[in-house]
């Protein structure tokens, strides 16, 4: 008996063994991309979670010069009763919501121009994206030297057709007509880029169809393009109004907030109570705020624009 | 058993990353053994403190010599890019040149500079070893203890503060304690073009509130503005500065402006008859153009170069580019005018603003840094540093000695000027000076664009600075 079950037993031992390096090896296999990317999510996610619940902490505390303590929910009042808040609030949503707009028509506007067969479409498709390549910063001084009123190109053109220069910055409707344009100008090649790509997936065979039933060009827009464009449409406004939102440096550069507090946007007004005020906690309260405005603004973007055409394959 | 391989490196090199990090760390914490306030009394401070600071060359205090043997660099914040600042090079080679220790300047963008040193400063990060400090800033550093006390660079020689401005000596001091060093000055002056008055048959600048609109007038045409002065929320923020050169010329001082708790009140008649000044060369008299609300003092400075403006409140440090540029029958600087009586206005006296620049040691570096950072400091608050700036970069010297300076009297076009502006030069200091200037900034351009009239303007700009101060 002993001969034959020490065998065994030796036989046991070496098949759990190799059991055990197939386990770990095979364990590499199933979980090798995990494992790998695993310290990195968790990284990303730190460095994403941590400097949130860090400010929401902050914003519950008076930090300013020699002074801290706990306050509560105090930052979170002292901002509701902010006259400057509701003001620069209003403003950024008036702000964000018209260049939104006015990204998204022009851009789907010149999408639908350059999605036709036209002569130099490649140069223009490359040349319209232009503007995407400038830093808002540079936008903003392109900006702010031409319509500078003493010695602004757009100025002496009006002085020398006759018709003289305007207070372009110092008129606080023109100086936030102009604001609206530059973040405009900034953004439309992104809503461009988007939606042309979105057109070119549009199936050929369905205008073609359409227009065989004698659909008039508005009937096509409205009932193939749109509808297929929808899914485009939603990632490339949501990005744009949250960075239209979220938007300082132009407004920084172009008016500075003025004249007065004229184009002063609530993205200043955090980095203000900060670093001007030093009202730190403020600056955390206020920046709590503004995460919560940018997670309504993807909520209300997933509400209303869903998705009409359900994708077969 | 490649990919084993792979993830067997890839947790080596994350663990030893980690542990490497963390022997760094553990490198610098052991370095700390004597406090900063021991070592900088190792050194002999009270020794010819004076003729030290004033000789040509700057020599630092006996016994300095064992902070070099422990501090090969020290970094410093600079305002904008080292090009511009050729004046800072030349000393900072100089400190190097004596010390041996390496200056690395951190440059920051000029609107950016203060911001970068208060994010430094607050995240007790060290980053910087010195950091570039302004008047509207220094009080709310002193008061968070962001910055070290040096009482050991003024106290054992009462002579030493002696040597600077009022301005400075008060600015650097809180509580009684002095936390920073001069390095140089901005003043408020009244920058004209020579040739377009005399073209327009103006032998000399004007002197009051009054003449000064009558200037503007006759100097006024379709295509040049006669006064300009800048109040827009850019660098570095112009309003108070105007709203400043305008009051002390009515014969105001900083006493007037902040009360026994330390609060600054702009809603007094004066202040408000010196917003409606403002306000009304723009909308009445229209002798300066809208765009002051958007300009700062660079935006004017260009008008003026272009032609586009014949007289305008300026800051000093135009005239070391003018004087590069121009001859001086084109240009000429004046103090800012006197009230003179303007509606209703007291009589004046010949006074401005100064904006000094000063130098602080962060309090979060190693002792041996903040020695370093001392030493840095000690020769840029010196003679040779600021004849530097003088004469290399045109800012002006917080030390008035420099001015009588053959070499700066020779090279410096109306230096007269700039002395006599400097002799009566005010900075009105107090806590939250960024929060004030910019409410200030705010409703001072909403009276200039006709939007509220003065005393609604500065009523309202008042009740929001008394929110930023505790209310007992």
């Amino acid at each position: 008996m002993p001969l034959i079950e020490a065998p065994v037993s030796l036989k046991g031992k070496s098949q759990m063994k190799q059991r055990r390096n197939l386990t770990i090896s095979q364990f590499f296999d199933k979980h090798f991309v995990t494992i790998t990317i695993a310290p990195f999510v968790i990284a990303i996610a730190a460095a994403c979670v941590v400097p949130l619940v860090m400010v929401f902490i902050e914003s519950l505390f008076v930090d300013r010069p020699g002074e801290f303590f706990f306050v509560g929910f105090k930052n979170f009042l002292d901002i509701s009763t902010d006259r400057a808040f509701h003001a620069d609030l209003l403003r950024t949503i008036e702000y964000s919501g018209l260049s939104s707009l006015f990204s998204f028509v022009i851009g789907l506007a010149m999408a639908m121009v350059l999605n036709q067969s036209i002569r130099g479409r490649g140069f223009f498709r490359v040349w319209a994206l232009y503007p995407w390549a400038v830093p808002p910063v540079v936008a903003g001084f392109i900006f702010k030297w031409f319509f500078n009123e003493v010695y602004g190109a757009g100025n002496d053109l009006l002085i020398r057709i006759g018709i003289g220069g305007v207070n372009w910055l110092s008129q606080p409707d023109i100086a936030m007509v102009l604001l609206i344009a530059c973040d405009t100008w900034v953004r439309i090649p992104f809503v461009l880029i988007i939606l042309l790509a979105g057109l070119q997936t549009i199936p050929k065979v369905l205008y073609e169809a359409a227009e065989i039933d004698g659909a008039s060009p508005v009937r096509l827009f409205r009932h193939i393009t749109i509808p297929y464009l929808i899914a485009p449409i939603r990632v490339a406004m949501l990005v744009v109004t949250m960075f239209s939102f979220r938007m300082m440096d132009i407004m920084m550069i172009l008016t500075g907030g003025g004249p007065g507090r004229a184009t002063h946007l609530f993205a200043a007004y955090i980095y203000k109570q900060g670093f001007r005020f030093l009202h730190f906690g403020r600056s955390a309260a206020a920046s709590v705020i503004m995460i919560f405005a940018t997670l309504l603004i993807v909520a209300a973007y997933n509400i209303f624009l869903k998705p009409r055409v359900k994708e077969s394959r | 058993m490649k990919k084993t391989i792979i993830f067997i490196l890839f947790v080596v090199i994350l663990l030893g990353g980690n542990i490497y990090a963390g022997g760094k760390q553990e490198k610098k914490a052991e370095a700390a053994e004597l406090s900063f306030q021991d070592l900088m009394a190792k050194l002999a401070w009270e020794e010819n403190a004076v003729e030290r600071l004033t000789a040509p060359k700057w020599q630092p205090p006996k016994g300095w010599e064992f902070i070099a043997d422990k501090v090969s660099e020290i970094s410093v914040i600079n305002s904008g890019s080292l090009s511009g600042d050729p004046a800072t090079e030349v000393t900072a080679k100089r400190f190097e040149e004596v010390t041996g220790i390496k200056v690395k300047f951190i440059v920051v963008p000029s609107a950016a500079s203060v911001r970068r040193g208060t994010t430094i400063l607050m995240s007790k990060s060290k980053e910087a070893d010195v950091v570039y400090v302004k008047l509207y800033i220094l009080k709310d550093w002193e008061r968070a203890g962001w910055i070290e006390e040096i009482d050991f660079m003024y106290r054992p020689d009462p002579d030493v503060p002696q040597l600077y401005t009022d301005a400075n000596t008060n600015a650097s001091k809180y509580k009684g304690h002095w936390y920073a060093t001069p390095w140089m000055a901005r003043y408020g002056e009244l920058l004209y073009r020579k040739d377009l008055l005399k073209e327009a048959g103006l032998a000399e600048p004007p002197r009051t509130w009054q003449e000064l609109v009558d200037y503007g007038k006759k100097l006024t045409t379709s295509d040049k503005w006669g006064f300009g002065f800048y109040t827009g929320d850019v660098y570095p923020l112009g309003f108070s500065i105007n709203l400043h050169s305008l009051l002390y010329s009515a014969g105001i001082t900083p006493d007037d402006i902040i009360d026994e708790r330390g609060i600054p009140h702009y809603d007094f008649p004066v202040a408000v008859k010196a917003l409606e000044f403002m306000t009304r060369c723009v909308q009445d008299y229209k002798i300066s153009p809208p765009a002051v609300t958007i300009s700062s003092d660079t935006d004017t400075y260009e008008m003026f170069v272009a032609g586009k403006l014949a007289m305008s409140f300026q800051n000093t440090w135009v005239n070391g580019e003018l004087r590069e540029e121009w001859p001086l029958d084109k240009w000429a600087i004046a103090p800012i005018p006197v009230s003179g009586g303007w509606e209703g206005t007291p009589e004046g006296i010949v006074a401005t603003k100064v904006d000094p620049r000063f130098y602080a040691i962060n309090r979060y570096i190693d002792p041996y840094k903040k020695a370093a950072a001392a030493l840095f400091m000690d020769c840029f608050r010196s003679y040779e540093a600021m004849k530097n700036q003088e004469v290399i970069e045109g800012n002006q010297a917080l030390m008035p000695l420099v001015y009588k300076d053959p070499e700066v009297m020779e090279k410096i076009p109306y230096s007269d000027i700039i002395v006599s502006i400097g002799q009566r030069a005010y900075s009105a200091l107090y806590n939250n000076g960024d929060a004030v200037v910019e409410t200030l900034m705010e409703w001072g351009n909403k009276a200039i664009t006709g939007k509220v009239s003065a005393q609604e303007a500065l009523s309202e700009a008042q009740k929001a600075i008394n929110d930023f101060f505790p209310k007992e």
